[in-house]
């Protein structure tokens, strides 16, 4: 297993903003879904060792992040896209990417080459020599998701990565997330639950900070059947059916 | 090198390294037009490192911190030399007038107040960010300059950067407060908001 989380918290203050999650993940594409504030974006930043937990145990690409020398090798494998981008506003697309490429040690003879793949692969090949200022959101989202893939990470984390963008580009990026799937394992938060039906092989659903279902996305919309939930799709009904049960 | 370049750019070096030069060339040209003496005066030093200070420290945090803590890369020490080379800048900006007709010293107040507010911002930027971490120096400075006391030693001690530079106390804070600020920065870098998420349960 690439990812193995047990009985994690982390506290912000009095509040929990993650209560207790054991969760595991081997290669392919994990959906973590929930409603806003459901404890989503904590628990990826403490994937991404961004944050330390309060509590709990967690082993990434077998190693302990809790340990220094294993962390940095976690991080070299590892690709991280935010849920907001901060602002880089003398930076290309090429520099942007780049940056992260040498800030994630990659062999500088592998860079250059490295980066020119991604900016293509994202689809801003004819963007590249863009300043990130004059770029639009979406556009923005994909410079985002280009930081995060090009070192090949073993360990994919991605916050909302489809907020933001155009149908069409979702549609792009969940064949994207379908590919990197096959040689990593992809974290995916959204709120989204198309998303989770269309590229994730599971599903975790998150409220507030626990994970309240973990399966497949057909035994999510198994879970409608008998109950009146409310959703236009199977895996809406599935979604809203559990999180009214694990609120009652 | 190429690595080095964009670091220093994602944190905004090059235009730190100008407000630098401009603010140290400006309070240079007051000094050297409204005063006749070759020496400028303490309080212009104190007030002159005290910008200095505040000019680099937006370079102790970039655009996407979270961002940056992924790397794979060994940031203790990244952060250690980042320090003492605003540090040095810092010191080597003022020092250098020492050449001119308007003379920014004595070196060891220049250095011991460079050291210790940029020490005081560093522990800010660990614990409250690089947005807020000119707070500290700024309202430690203007007090300390507002309302200097000579006795006793808890005085000089919370007056350290407005004390002469012979007085062992203020010496002794701004070593300490340099210590702990290179020391908390360069094992936690610059603190980061918690996600939203975190004040809506």
């Amino acid at each position: 297993m690439n990812v193995e989380i047990t009985d994690l918290t982390r506290r912000f203050g009095r509040v929990r903003a993650v209560a207790g999650v054991s969760l595991q993940a081997g290669p392919g594409v994990l959906g973590l879904l929930g409603p806003n504030g459901a404890g989503k974006t904590t628990l990826l930043r403490t994937l991404a060792t961004v944050i330390s937990p309060s509590s709990g145990r967690i082993r990434l690409l077998g190693r302990d992040p809790g340990a220094h020398r294993q962390r940095r090798e976690i991080r070299r494998r590892l690709g991280y896209v935010p849920q907001n981008l901060g602002y880089y506003p003398g930076f290309t697309v090429v520099e942007f990417v780049e940056y992260f490429a040498l800030l994630k040690e990659m062999p500088p003879a592998t860079v250059s080459r490295a980066v020119a793949s991604t900016v293509e692969r994202v689809g801003l090949g004819d963007k590249a020599t863009a300043k990130l200022r004059t770029l639009s959101g979406g556009m923005l989202r994909r410079v985002a998701i280009a930081q995060g893939i090009v070192n090949e990470p073993e360990l994919l984390l991605l916050d909302e990565p489809t907020a933001g963008l155009d149908p069409e580009l979702r549609v792009e990026f969940r064949a994207l997330l379908r590919e990197l799937g096959q040689r990593a394992t992809v974290v995916v938060s959204t709120h989204l639950v198309e998303d989770v039906g269309s590229a994730c092989a599971r599903v975790a659903l998150m409220d507030r900070g626990r994970v309240v279902f973990h399966g497949t996305p057909a035994e999510l919309s198994a879970r409608a059947e008998g109950t009146n939930a409310a959703g236009d799709a199977p895996l809406e009904r599935g979604y809203s059916a559990v999180l009214a049960e694990s609120r009652s | 090198m190429r690595g080095l370049t964009l670091y220093l750019r994602s944190r905004g070096t090059p235009m730190a390294l100008a407000l630098a030069g401009g603010c140290a060339a400006l309070m240079w040209s007051l000094w050297s037009v409204f005063s006749d003496s070759p020496t400028v005066g303490p309080v212009m030093v104190i007030l002159t490192v005290l910008l200095l200070v505040a000019a680099v420290t937006a370079t102790l945090g970039g655009p996407d911190d979270a961002l940056d803590a992924t790397a794979g890369l060994r940031w203790p020490r990244r952060r250690v030399t980042h320090l003492l080379a605003a540090f040095l800048v810092v010191v080597v900006l003022l020092l250098v007038t020492a050449a001119t007709g308007a003379r920014f010293g004595p070196a060891g107040l220049v250095v011991r107040d460079a050291a210790g507010l940029l020490g005081l911002t560093a522990l800010g930027a660990a614990t409250m960010g690089t947005a807020r971490a000119w707070f500290m120096p700024l309202g430690w400075t203007l007090a300390a300059v507002l309302f200097p006391r000579a006795e006793p030693l808890l005085g000089r001690v919370l007056t350290w950067p407005a004390q002469p530079p012979a007085s062992t106390a203020a010496a002794v804070t701004a070593g300490l407060l340099a210590a702990g600020g290179l020391v908390a920065y360069a094992m936690a870098g610059p603190a980061q908001r918690p996600p939203a998420e975190a004040a809506q349960q």
